[in-house]
């Protein structure tokens, strides 16, 4: 009895394929989705501290996700610079983000044909130690373009200044 | 040989009927599944908040449809000084003033330690504005409105805790002053 079950055993042998599937399965998903984020249009940077910022209501996010232009402002490398203007990573000078947001504002229905008055929504994300004139070049590229709907992102946290400025 | 075979099949069946296990594996391995999936896409969001801060919609033409200056708006304005006290300064290592209409906002403590322009005063100052102002003849529901009218050196910090103290004392009307040199 007990050689025959053995035997019966060794016939069993056979790869088992089910949890193969499913960590391929599971490496797919996170791989996709990790691909997704990297893409996504908020870099990583430290906003300035602002008490009075509201945090996006998950109702009204999934309405924005159109026609919403999210401009990422990081801290320059060079400080002779003001700061490095990015859109879904994509390095922008002033011409080119006057033409990119040219494009996303005829992209979307206007508000006001006549006066050239945009829907379209833009999210400034810019870094806490980036210049005012690297911001100041993009509220000037939507002020071109007729795009007067404007959000600042900041840290509803506290932030420390960006340089213990000593009272003179 | 068909004979054997079938009654080997049934000891086969019956040796599987005697241990009717559920197999828990895949249950778990699509458990697992769902848990990173719902976790990578409800934390991908990041936590960070929104000042609404509309730019002016009025164009136009220069010259035509020119809107009336309100003589009631609060100019706030972030200067940068030289570290010698120099004004008009162009350089990184510069300081900040805030300034409203000649008055300085000194640097105080804040709730960490750190020094910054006395943000409480500046609120207050708007408040106190805010309560006596009358609007125009012409548009009775507009508000106080307010101007930041920082240096383009001045990092972006200050602007966001000049807008957010500006939010903080319930302005809607804020205004972002064009640049010295226009683009």
């Amino acid at each position: 009895m007990a050689k025959k079950k053995a035997e019966d055993f060794e016939h069993k042998i056979d790869m088992n394929l089910t949890p193969m599937i499913d960590v391929v399965f599971l490496l797919l998903i996170f791989f996709m989705i990790v691909s997704e984020l990297s893409a996504l249009d908020a870099e990583q940077m430290t906003l300035p501290w602002a008490h009075m910022a509201k945090p996006p209501d998950p109702a009204a996010l999934a309405a924005q996700k159109h026609g919403l232009v999210v401009i990422n402002v990081l801290k320059p490398t060079d400080p002779n610079e003001a700061g490095i203007i990015r859109i879904r990573g994509k390095k922008l000078d002033k011409e080119k983000l006057r033409e990119h947001l040219r494009a996303a504002a005829n992209s979307v229905p206007w508000e006001n044909t006549k006066k050239r008055i945009s829907t379209l929504r833009v999210l400034i994300r810019a870094d806490m130690e980036c210049r005012y004139e690297a911001v100041q070049i993009v509220f000037d590229a939507c002020q071109v373009n007729g795009i007067y709907k404007t959000e600042i992102a900041g840290s509803g946290k506290y932030v420390s200044p960006p340089r213990p400025a000593e009272s003179s | 040989m068909g004979k054997r075979k079938s009654v080997s099949e049934r000891k086969k069946r019956k040796n599987g009927q005697e241990v009717p296990a559920l197999p828990l594996t895949p249950m778990i391995d699509c458990t697992f599944l769902l848990l990173i999936f719902f976790m990578l896409a409800c934390r991908f969001r990041s936590e960070e908040g929104k000042l609404q801060a509309h730019l002016p919609k009025d164009r136009g033409i220069p010259g035509i449809d020119t809107p009336t200056i309100d003589l009631q708006r609060i100019r706030v304005k972030l200067l940068w000084y030289s570290p010698g006290g120099r004004p008009r300064y162009t350089g990184p290592d510069g300081d900040l003033l805030l300034k409203v209409r000649g008055r300085v906002f000194d640097w105080a403590p804040d709730e960490e330690g750190n020094s910054q322009p006395d943000w409480a005063a500046l609120k207050d100052y708007i408040e106190k504005r805010k309560a006596v102002y009358r609007p125009p003849a012409d548009d009775p529901t507009k508000t106080q409105p307010v101007i930041i009218d920082a240096r383009k050196y001045v990092p972006f910090y200050w602007i966001v805790r000049t807008l957010d103290t500006a939010t903080a004392a319930g302005i809607t009307d804020i205004a972002f002053a064009a640049p010295e040199i226009p683009f």
